[in-house]
């Protein structure tokens, strides 16, 4: 399911490499929202992600859930920086939580701005604050708190929003908390900064691993709910995880029992020439070479 | 015929096994690696986790890698070091002799505090520290490494290090426990910080389930 990869522009070959790995390895993912019927699995996914005091995010159940991929925002100075993906969530008590995700396969943050032509000229964004992109964890947990979204759709959406949340997904195995750390002494320093800011940035930066939603369609339970063409899906998400080197971590276990390994040579016979006795060409004393030969 | 074929599966389960095998060490390196760096510490030198193999035609009994190692450093003690060396195994049968007296059994890890060092300890090249990780509380060669003490989980002693004699700390964990996140905190990660930050007992205070040493020596 890289559709969304390619309708949003991500697998043209102008990009690096690493660039639309990443970006497809989001849209595979991230699909996962929009294509299944069930959404025990992405919500699953959803619930393994911790902040930094332990805390993870549970979502039992959602009634209406939509995703935009690749959203932009902007603080209304010209520049704007792009998330990977807004997920908006309804749960069923009539809720809403919206959550920005910032997803990394093999790169690290990329802390300094972007900037968009097609934006810099815009008349549609008034000039807010003084926020200066560097840091994007920082930036895009702010961003979802007070920046303006590009779309009109997500911004109508995200009004009425209860719950602003970040999630960080990476390849690590365990939280990333220097990074996600710096993100938040980021914020702290701001000259917008409240102390309800780092405060809010404390709970509600949640980290995930790609790994984990291999953990989970590991288990052959999750596909029960599933139509015949969804069990493939995400047979096939499961495939690419192991692919990517992705898979949960479950050491020594899917090792061969072995026999014996015996020398395939059999005795080693080599037939050796006789040899005269060989005499040197340098000359004994003075170690000068003997052009007689 | 039969028997051709027969090698030629072994060789390619063989060849599948250390892949996997491989790979199931790397994560648990990358687990220790990110879990060290969250508790503030630098690793020392580039990510080269293997050392002392060779490349050359005609050392085939060296290609294999049996050994991985990694240092970690943190500023607030700079002639201090704590760091593991994996052991898979494959070793000479001198060495095995040393390991089994012990009552080890490969695959496993030493785990070692190193302190006493002269200069800082980012000073020093990298495969000494290793080599040092690699020997410190089981090898018996008492010109190069000493045991002064054996406890039940815990082996004290020093190690020479460029003519330095260096003050070692080393428990050993069976490679075969490491089998989730959380074993690998409490086993690995959790006792090499609080072994550098001053509590070199902490393995035997609270009685973690780490190799017990051959009660020949205690």
């Amino acid at each position: 399911m890289m559709l969304a990869a390619e309708l949003c522009g991500k697998i043209s070959p102008i990009k690096p490499a690493h660039q639309r790995m990443e970006d497809v390895l989001t849209s595979y993912i991230f699909s996962a929202f929009r294509y299944l019927n069930d959404q025990s699995v992405p919500l699953a996914f959803l619930s393994k992600a911790k902040n930094l005091s332990g805390q993870n995010f549970i979502l039992k159940q959602a009634s209406d859930i939509y995703v935009f991929f690749w959203p932009c925002f902007s603080f209304g100075n010209g520049r704007f920086r792009e998330a990977d993906v807004l997920v908006l969530i309804s749960k069923s008590s009539g809720e809403k939580v919206a959550v920005i995700v910032e997803a990394k396969y093999e790169s690290g943050l990329s802390n300094l701005a972007s900037v968009g032509m097609d934006l810099a000229h815009s008349q549609e964004f008034q000039v807010l604050n003084s926020v200066q992109f560097r840091h994007q964890l920082a930036d895009e947990f702010c961003g979802i708190q007070c920046a303006t979204f590009l779309a009109p759709e997500i911004r109508q959406k995200l009004k009425g929003v209860h719950q602003r949340l970040l999630l960080y997904v990476t390849a690590n195995h365990v939280i990333p908390k220097l990074e996600i750390g710096e993100g938040i002494e980021e914020i702290r320093k701001r000259p917008c900064s409240k102390p309800e800011c780092v405060k809010k940035a404390e709970e509600n930066i949640y980290w995930v691993s790609w790994r984990h939603l291999h953990q989970i369609l590991s288990d052959s339970r999750v596909y029960a709910p599933y139509s015949m063409g969804e069990r493939n899906f995400l047979f096939d998400l499961r495939r690419v995880l192991e692919l990517r080197e992705l898979d949960w971590f479950s050491p020594f276990t899917n090792l061969s029992q072995l026999e014996s390994y015996s020398s395939f040579f059999s005795s080693y016979n080599l037939k050796l020439q006789p040899v005269e006795t060989y005499e040197t060409i340098f000359c004994p004393v003075s170690g000068v070479l003997d052009y007689r030969l | 015929m039969g028997n051709q074929r027969n090698i030629r599966e072994i060789i390619a389960k063989t060849m599948e096994n250390m892949y996997q095998i491989y790979r199931d060490v790397g994560h648990i390196a990358q687990i220790i690696e990110e879990k060290m760096r969250g508790e503030g510490f630098k690793a020392m030198g580039d990510a080269a986790i293997t050392w002392a193999v060779s490349a050359a035609y005609s050392k085939p009994e060296d290609w294999l890698y049996r050994w991985f190692a990694r240092v970690f450093l943190k500023e607030e003690k700079p002639k201090s070091a704590v760091g593991y060396c994996i052991h898979l195994g494959k070793y000479t049968p001198e060495q095995e002799d040393m390991i089994k007296q012990l009552g080890i059994s490969f695959p496993f890890l030493n785990i070692s505090l190193l302190e006493n060092f002269e200069k800082e300890v980012k000073t020093y090249w990298r495969t000494t520290l290793y080599d040092t990780l690699w020997g410190t509380g089981w090898h018996g060669y008492k010109d190069w490494v000493t045991k002064d003490k054996i406890t039940d989980k815990l082996v004290y002693g020093s190690i020479k290090v460029q003519n330095e004699s260096i003050k070692y700390t080393t428990y050993f964990v069976d490679l075969l426990a490491l089998t989730n996140e959380d074993v690998i905190t409490r086993l690995v990660v959790e006792p090499m910080v609080k072994m550098f930050n001053g509590n070199e007992e902490w393995v035997s205070k609270n009685n973690l389930d780490v190799i017990k040493l051959s009660s020949n020596h205690i």
